[in-house]
């Protein structure tokens, strides 16, 4: 019953919100208060229908009622009860579920915040975000229900993805796909505004950035998140491995760092307006196409668990909301007119512009290389697919480029700067960068793409960090003690320094990938119990083997005593997992972890009387990647905390400095 | 049971969608327009002056050469006196308005019901 009660929620939900899309149109057409807010009551209402068809799934789950469907392909008795969260999207229809309920939610804040700043564009929006929700639903009610029965129940279910079961599986797919659904917010606020006819005069701009942030705040970490869960599964190729599903990711997530950069410069400047509508269309394209590819798209990947004929539908729908955004951009692209001009091409517009186009060529060509594998089998029957050297090569350099754009760009003020002042702000962080230069030259090992890297790195944090001193020494001079000084300097321009703080957490993450990506030493051994091996400054002894049996897998644990030098780390334990009914292997690796480098063991193959092979390495820098994240959202948080501008009666403007006839 | 179940989930969309017919609304929804002139002007306003304060900023970091720093907030405050001037004008025209609808007020009421009330 209560399961049937699930999937009546699930097409009452349905119901719902196709009414929610007709009501809220028919009411702003009409202009008919009351129509637009039951569209929006209604729409609201699903919510509270999805928590109930959500929670009759976890029942079933809890419950082992192995007679629905998904609780059969997704758990067994022997699954702890822990991953019942996990298993309510580890499959297609329960992930469908999930994507459904936390978009709703947050298309419940989304809209009680649009319809008061924004009364015209509220409901275009509304009526937006509800279609999106009711191809979810419609894909549940009538495609993948994950509340639907089987005819014969099973004694017991087939059990979870033994990929699956890991602590990262809490958290990095949710975040994940949360990042990607939430585009479809800013997406349909400006799409909204377009609609209404509101988008000429930069109405949508402070709404659209602000979710635009929350947006790529969630998919940054979704991204960090499963990078961390890939780099302690070594057997996928450490954290990133530009893996198609990896890349769907990537590319919205890029696609909306470009938009939360040029949507800056429509609001301070009244320009880009076109190029934010065409960004925002990308970007939830992008994360369309993510959605795709996640759910059994026609390119392998190690991430597909779910494969499917739905991905199909992803791209159906995918190509009726671009067709859809491409018409109605181009049937309201008059209103789009820029308020201001680009006064020089030495500014910070132009740096955000020369960015934006930066960052749109490494999602163009991380598409290529994703999609390229359709085309060549459509083209010559052979599936050629593209690996990380040509990623590699390609987007690389245009990544460095970005790095070091981030160190001009807020050196530039806006509106236009001069050779002469660009060349003294540019003083400390080319000297900073020289430094570095000199440094690896004398005493590191020469990888001169590194040191050109680690250089720009530098130069980015030493602009940021003089700039910060300027600013304070400059508030100090005005009386303020160094302390406050530097606080108030953050607080009265949140957003700038928010992005610096953002920025910062960057050049760690950069700083991670390039240390780890050309100082990486790693080694295959194959040891006997008791022998002792040295890689670098690390000895390590391989004590021994110990096994256990489960009722759905065989471990087998190694230990190892190592030393750093003559001091003692302690004792490192990696697994390595066999399930026999999936046919899978999974293993652990250990990892020491410290901020100049990860000693890293990971188990490949045991055999009889103890001996195994091991992968061993030792990863620079690392560590920096994933204390990047607290960093980053400290930032973004920073940026969007909100700080109104003194409104116009509280300033009086000097009368030299009036126009004439004011 | 499921029938009572099936009954109260239905109400859940059912009340959302009838209560504003029903109950009625308190505010109008379309009473302010966010591409009205003062609310225009309230951006622009908001554009320059975060203007002022970056240039302000940019030219005590050393980012703004002073002769820059002087055209920059020479247009921004221009900006901002433009965007002021525009919204006593607007203010006027609306009083303007207000004083026309109270004439023509007194007008119907002393056509209508023979009235001479003034409004004072």
């Amino acid at each position: 019953m209560i399961v049937e009660s699930g999937q009546l929620a699930l097409v009452l939900a349905l119901l719902a919100t196709g009414y929610a899309v007709v009501a809220s149109v028919m009411g702003v057409a009409r202009r008919s208060p009351e129509l637009v807010m039951s569209g929006r009551y209604g729409f609201y209402s699903t919510v509270i229908l999805l928590l109930v068809a959500t929670a009759a799934l976890v029942h079933a789950f809890v419950t082992n009622d192995f007679s629905v469907r998904y609780v059969a392909e997704n758990s067994s008795l022997a699954m702890p009860k822990a991953y019942t969260w996990v298993a309510l999207y580890a499959g297609n229809a329960g992930s469908m579920l999930f994507l459904a309920i936390i978009f709703s939610a947050f298309a419940l804040v989304a809209v009680g915040t649009i319809r008061k700043r924004l009364p015209y564009t509220a409901p275009y929006a509304t009526a937006i975000m509800a279609m999106v929700l009711l191809f979810l639903l419609a894909v549940m009610v009538f495609l993948a229900n994950p509340l639907s029965r089987l005819d014969v129940v099973p004694l017991d279910g087939q059990g979870i993805n033994p990929l699956l079961v890991h602590f990262g599986m809490f958290i990095h797919p949710p975040v994940q796909m949360t990042g990607l659904i939430v585009v479809a917010i800013p997406f349909s606020i400006a799409m909204g505004a377009l609609l209404a006819g509101k988008g000429g005069n930069d109405e949508w701009v402070d709404l659209g950035r602000t979710w635009g942030m929350i947006a790529w705040l969630i998919l940054t970490l979704g991204l960090l998140l499963g990078s961390w869960w890939a780099y302690t599964i070594l057997g996928w190729g450490g954290y990133w491995a530009w893996d198609p599903v990896e890349n769907s990711a990537l590319m919205p997530w890029l696609a909306m760092t470009a938009f939360v950069h040029s949507i800056m410069v429509q609001k301070r400047r009244g320009m880009f307006r076109m190029w934010n509508m065409v960004i925002i269309i990308i970007g939830f394209t992008l994360a369309q196409l993510g959605m795709f590819i996640n759910r059994g798209g026609p390119v392998p990947s190690v991430h597909s668990f779910a494969q499917s004929a739905m991905g199909w539908i992803f791209l159906g729908f995918m190509a009726f909301t671009l067709v859809a955004s491409i018409a109605v951009f181009v049937s309201k692209v008059d209103t789009l007119k820029s308020r201001g001009r680009l006064e020089s091409m030495l500014s910070r517009e132009s740096a955000f512009l020369a960015q934006n186009i930066a960052f749109l060529a490494v999602a163009f060509v991380t598409l290529w290389g994703t999609v390229f594998p359709i085309f060549s089998e459509t083209a010559s029957d052979v599936t050629i697919t593209v690996g990380q050297p040509f990623f590699n090569l390609v987007n690389g350099p245009l990544l460095l480029f970005i790095v070091f754009l981030m160190g001009i760009g807020p050196l530039l003020p806006w509106r236009r700067a001069t050779i002469g002042g660009l060349i003294r702000a540019l003083r400390i962080p080319l000297a900073a960068a020289g430094v570095v230069g000199l440094i690896f030259m004398i005493v590191g090992p020469r990888q001169p793409v590194a040191t050109v890297a680690f250089m720009t790195c530098a130069m980015v944090l030493a602009g940021i960090g003089h700039e910060w001193v300027r600013g304070t020494q400059s508030r100090h001079r005005k009386g303020e003690n160094y302390a406050k000084a530097f606080m108030m300097l953050l607080s009265a321009n949140r957003p700038r320094y928010g992005g610096y703080v953002v920025h910062i957490s960057i050049i760690m993450l950069a700083a991670g990938a390039i240390g780890s990506s050309f100082y990486s030493v790693q080694r295959d051994l194959v040891m006997s119990p008791g022998d002792t091996e040295t890689i670098g400054e690390y000895t390590f002894t391989y004590t021994g083997t110990t096994h256990q049996s489960h009722p759905d897998r065989e471990e087998d644990y190694a230990q190892f005593e190592v030393y750093s030098g003559d001091t003692y780390l302690g004792e490192m334990e990696p697994f390595r997992a066999v399930y026999p009914d999936f046919r899978i292997a999974s293993t652990r690796g250990a990892i020491h972890s410290t901020p100049l480098e990860d000693f890293y063991i990971v188990p490949s193959d045991f055999s009889d009387g103890g001996q195994a092979v091991f992968r061993v390495l030792i990863n620079p820098m690392v560590w920096w990647m994933w204390a990047s994240g607290p960093i980053m959202i400290l930032g973004t948080l920073l940026a969007l905390a909100p700080r109104r501008e003194p409104s116009p009666a509280t300033l009086r403007v000097p009368a030299g400095m009036r126009p004439a006839g004011v | 049971m499921l029938i009572i179940i099936a009954l109260v989930l239905a109400l859940i969309p059912t009340i959302a969608i009838l209560w504003p017919f029903v109950v009625g609304v308190r505010r109008d929804e379309f009473a302010e327009d966010e591409s009205a002139p003062i609310a225009d002007l309230m951006r622009r306003w908001d554009a320059a002056v975060a203007g002022l304060k970056s240039s302000e900023l940019d030219h005590a970091i050393g980012n703004l050469t002073d002769q820059d720093y002087r055209t920059i907030r020479r247009q921004l405050m221009t900006e901002a006196a433009v965007v002021l001037k525009t919204m006593e004008l607007e203010e006027a025209e609306e009083e303007q308005m207000l004083t026309a609808v109270r004439t023509e007020m007194q007008a119907v009421r002393a056509r209508v019901l023979g009235e001479t009330i003034s409004e004072s």
